[in-house]
């Protein structure tokens, strides 16, 4: 009956919470990032909780953690260093029909990822290619020459290389 | 790059003052979330254990117990009988409400408490020589969330020679 209730009161916990710091936080995640969120708090949980699995301890490590990730996101919005710093910037890896090649080894994009995320866009050639960014949310954008923006396609699980 | 890309890049999003504004709900809830991080770090939410003591005549009770304590946390409580006096105590022993210890599970003390009734464990001391001391000690875990309250006395015989109010609060 109890753990009924523990479950009950975390539950509605966490519901509120995640109302509370809003929608930006619920960004769809790849199969990886959400593999790597589930097992991190795993690995973590015995060095943050300890001996001390009360529902009391969970909704302090909880709300703790809400607050930091509300607070960060004050501080992206009013300061543009601030969410340089957080959450990165968008990377050029095709400009006009040229590969970048130092971007792309630095976000560790391989060619034939770039071309999957093309062909994605129904893009079949790298001269079709206006533009090519690697967004700070881990997309890649494809901006075709002569045409509008067509295709966002995640390539960040890949470059992970988990 | 945030350069690269205004120069030969897609154009760059316009400018536009950064504000923080917040809803109704952010504005009373984030406070509110930021609560109990807040009680956690000045203390008021860690387990708290605390010394009581009783004083009747030439008799002291020190009582060293936690006063709030984690659920399904252990700790330890000690209680120490100080005869000041230099005569004896004789037949001395140490009753606890069942209405306090009955919160919590797994209770060991040594000497071990006896059930008296359906209200009291008993706890024998035997006899305690003047200017001597003897104590009971033992460990609590809490499986009951809430406050446990009850008394612990002490006697010589049938005489009542001190008692002591305690009071545990088990956070859930």
């Amino acid at each position: 009956m109890e753990i009924v209730v523990r479950i009950v009161i975390l539950y509605f916990f966490i519901v509120v919470g995640l109302r509370i710091i809003g929608k930006r936080e619920f960004a769809q995640l790849s199969p990886l990032e959400l593999v790597l969120l589930l097992l991190i708090p795993e690995i973590a949980s015995q060095a943050l909780v300890g001996e001390d699995f009360s529902v009391t301890r969970a909704m302090v490590g909880i709300s703790t953690l809400l607050s930091l990730v509300f607070l960060s996101s004050l501080l992206m919005q009013k300061s543009r260093r601030a969410e340089v710093v957080i959450a990165g910037e968008p990377v050029l890896l095709v400009r006009r029909g040229e590969m970048i090649e130092p971007n792309m080894a630095r976000e560790r994009i391989t060619p034939e990822e770039l071309f999957t995320e093309m062909h994605k866009a129904g893009i079949e050639r790298l001269e079709q290619v206006r533009w090519a960014i690697l967004e700070a949310d881990g997309r890649v954008a494809i901006v075709p020459e002569g045409g509008p923006a067509v295709q966002q396609a995640r390539v960040a699980d890949e470059s992970v290389g988990l | 790059m945030k350069k690269e890309i205004e120069r030969d890049g897609p154009p760059a999003p316009p400018e536009q003052p950064r504000r923080l504004l917040f809803g109704p709900v952010q504005a009373i809830g984030v406070p509110l979330l930021m609560v109990l991080p807040l009680l956690a770090m000045v203390g008021l939410l860690a387990t708290k254990s605390v010394v009581q003591t009783a004083v009747a005549d030439e008799v002291r009770l020190e009582v060293e117990y936690p006063v709030r304590m984690a659920h399904s946390a252990v700790q330890p409580i000690r209680l120490v009988l100080y005869n000041d006096d230099g005569h004896p105590l004789r037949d001395v022993h140490v009753e606890v409400d069942r209405s306090y210890l009955d919160g919590f599970s797994e209770r060991s003390f040594t000497p071990s408490l006896e059930t008296v009734d359906a209200s009291a464990y008993r706890a024998p001391l035997g006899h305690v020589a003047g200017r001597n001391s003897a104590a009971i000690s033992g460990d609590v875990k809490a499986n009951s969330s809430g406050p446990h309250e009850g008394e612990v006395r002490v006697f010589s015989g049938d005489r009542l020679l001190l008692r002591q109010r305690l009071r545990t609060f088990v956070l859930p």
